[in-house]
């Protein structure tokens, strides 16, 4: 087993400030598993919201983050501290989501709820702001869906995105760009 | 004055009112005279006037002139002439009409033969379809027909090739070039 | 940070609203996490192919040649009216018009027999859109772009 850095020894009272990562998985791998509760607070509290933006359903994310917490649990012993965790445990996540898209996926549009085959009557819909904006970020190919959650409702600098992601700078810049084109497009009907 | 005009139009012996009664009361006067000789003669040649019927509303609706529709009703008249010619007596209406719409993208008589051919003894109009709607995707005409070839040589249903169609729309959004993305996602679905 | 136009800064905006945790979350997850047992390569094999065979299900699920309800859906915040035309009603302006749900969103459920069909949208009995969201049609006899939408059927 790899020597994780924190790894905390018998012989050293244990610390009151929160713990990091790193220090977490090492208890975790030394058989203490319900210390994996803190990473699944910590993370759930990181991306639930991103998750659920992405997929345009709590419930769909909730699935994906869950999915994405066990194979992190049973690949925390491949996890070596090479890199950030929580760029390693987006990717996971990232990859349940795509996954999840897929399986759901009708023709072009990646959003639920909207293609529900006439079932709904007109009066039970209600559409408010959020559920347009939603519907309209679900236009998006899943890429530049993903760019620009991250940087514009997560609030990260291209920097933070690129260290998140492993994508390049331009590639997130291309990502953005389109993105915000597309939109524009949408809404272009309302032109000023 | 409209309820006269109504009786006139019933009694009056119209050539519309008695053969394409729906253009009835929504055609003005100089877009029929400008259409009803080229409608007979498709109807004599035995192509499928409803077609040719809704470019005309079409036009109507977009507000465009007698030229320019009747325009329009020659050249769909001569497509779906050359497709019926080019697929046989046996060919489906919308098999002829699928036929006029490659033709119109950009399709030789030759490659609307061999993806017949191709088909069998099954319907080819989603074939000629996607086809199109590939091309419409910015697909080069030549990649389009290998692409949609090699698909049905393999064995491909309706559905698969419209989960190719969908696939490439996608890639296509996603910035790959388009026939890229149409070799690519043929070879993914139809491995012979 | 990138500068938003006003309509786009609203969207985001609503994205911001945070989310919270269903309860029990994290008891599913840490349930589930006692129970891995990780030397189970057998478990992954079987619940792998379950999984592909409720993917392909899904994905080929059976359906019927008769109609199918297709909506269409526009977002167009300051129409007064949404009208649809297309092949499937003779592109009359007055046949199909879409119901306003919300602040922007348009929409209208129709029941279409499997086919392609060009359809387009009417915004305030004169201003043609596309669908922004659907593919375009390759045919242009007349000015304003039409946008095609293919109905499957099941077919053997």
């Amino acid at each position: 087993m790899s020597a994780l850095r924190g790894f905390s020894r018998r012989d050293v009272a244990p610390r009151p400030v929160t713990p990091t990562d790193g220090e977490v998985i090492g208890r975790v791998l030394a058989g203490d598993v319900a210390a994996y509760a803190i990473i699944v607070d910590r993370y759930h509290a990181r991306f639930a919201r991103f998750a659920t933006r992405l997929l345009g359903s709590q419930e769909d994310a909730e699935e994906a983050l869950q999915d994405a917490f066990l194979r992190a649990y049973r690949g925390l012993g491949r996890y070596q501290d090479r890199e950030r965790f929580a760029s390693w445990f987006y990717r996971i996540l990232v990859n349940r989501c795509r996954s999840m898209q897929a399986r759901f996926a009708r023709g072009s549009r990646s959003v639920p709820d909207f293609e529900s085959e006439g079932r709904v009557a007109a009066d039970d819909i209600r559409l408010a702001g959020r559920e347009e904006a939603i519907w309209l970020i679900g236009q998006l190919p899943l890429e530049q869906r993903e760019v620009f959650l991250l940087h514009f409702v997560e609030d990260m600098s291209y920097e933070d995105i690129a260290g998140l992601t492993g994508l390049g700078m331009s590639a997130i810049k291309m990502r953005v760009s389109r993105g915000l084109d597309r939109l524009r497009e949408l809404l272009g009907g309302e032109r000023q | 004055m409209k309820q006269l005009l109504v009786v006139a139009l019933l009694l009056a012996p119209t050539p519309l009112a008695g053969q394409s009664p729906r253009l009835t009361g929504r055609v003005p006067q100089p877009i029929v005279s400008a259409v009803v000789p080229l409608l007979d003669s498709a109807r004599a040649a035995g192509l499928p006037t409803d077609l040719l019927e809704a470019k005309v509303l079409e036009g109507v609706t977009k507000g465009a002139n007698a030229d320019v529709i009747a325009n329009a009703v020659r050249r769909l008249a001569s497509d779906l002439g050359a497709a019926r010619r080019l697929l046989g007596g046996g060919a489906s209406a919308r098999e002829i009409a699928a036929g006029a719409g490659a033709l119109r993208a950009g399709f030789s008589g030759a490659d609307l033969e061999r993806i017949h051919a191709a088909r069998g003894a099954r319907d080819a109009a989603v074939a000629f379809e996607v086809a199109t709607d590939l091309v419409a995707s910015t697909v080069p005409v030549d990649t389009a027909a290998r692409v949609v070839l090699r698909a049905l040589t393999s064995g491909a249903s309706d559905e698969q090739l419209a989960q190719l169609r969908m696939a490439v729309e996608r890639d296509v959004a996603n910035g790959v070039p388009a026939p890229v993305a149409a070799s690519l996602r043929a070879t993914l679905l139809f491995k012979n | 940070m990138t500068e938003l136009p006003g309509n786009l800064r609203d969207i985001v905006t609503q994205l911001k609203e945070p989310v919270t945790a269903s309860a029990g979350f994290r008891e599913r997850v840490m349930n589930a996490v006692r129970a891995t047992h990780p030397r189970r390569p057998l478990a992954w094999i079987v619940g792998g192919v379950l999984a592909a065979g409720v993917a392909l299900f899904l994905l080929f699920h059976p359906r019927s040649d008769t109609e199918r309800p297709t909506t269409f859906l526009l977002l167009a915040p300051r129409a007064t009216t949404v009208a649809l035309v297309g092949d499937f009603n003779d592109w009359d302006p007055s046949a199909t018009p879409l119901q306003s749900v919300g602040d922007s969103a348009w929409f209208v459920v129709v029941s279409l027999k499997p086919g392609r069909y060009r359809y387009s949208f009417v915004v305030d009995g004169q201003r043609w859109m596309a669908d922004p969201t659907a593919a375009r049609a390759v045919d242009h006899d007349f000015g304003p772009e039409s946008s095609v939408v293919t109905v499957l059927s099941r077919r053997t």
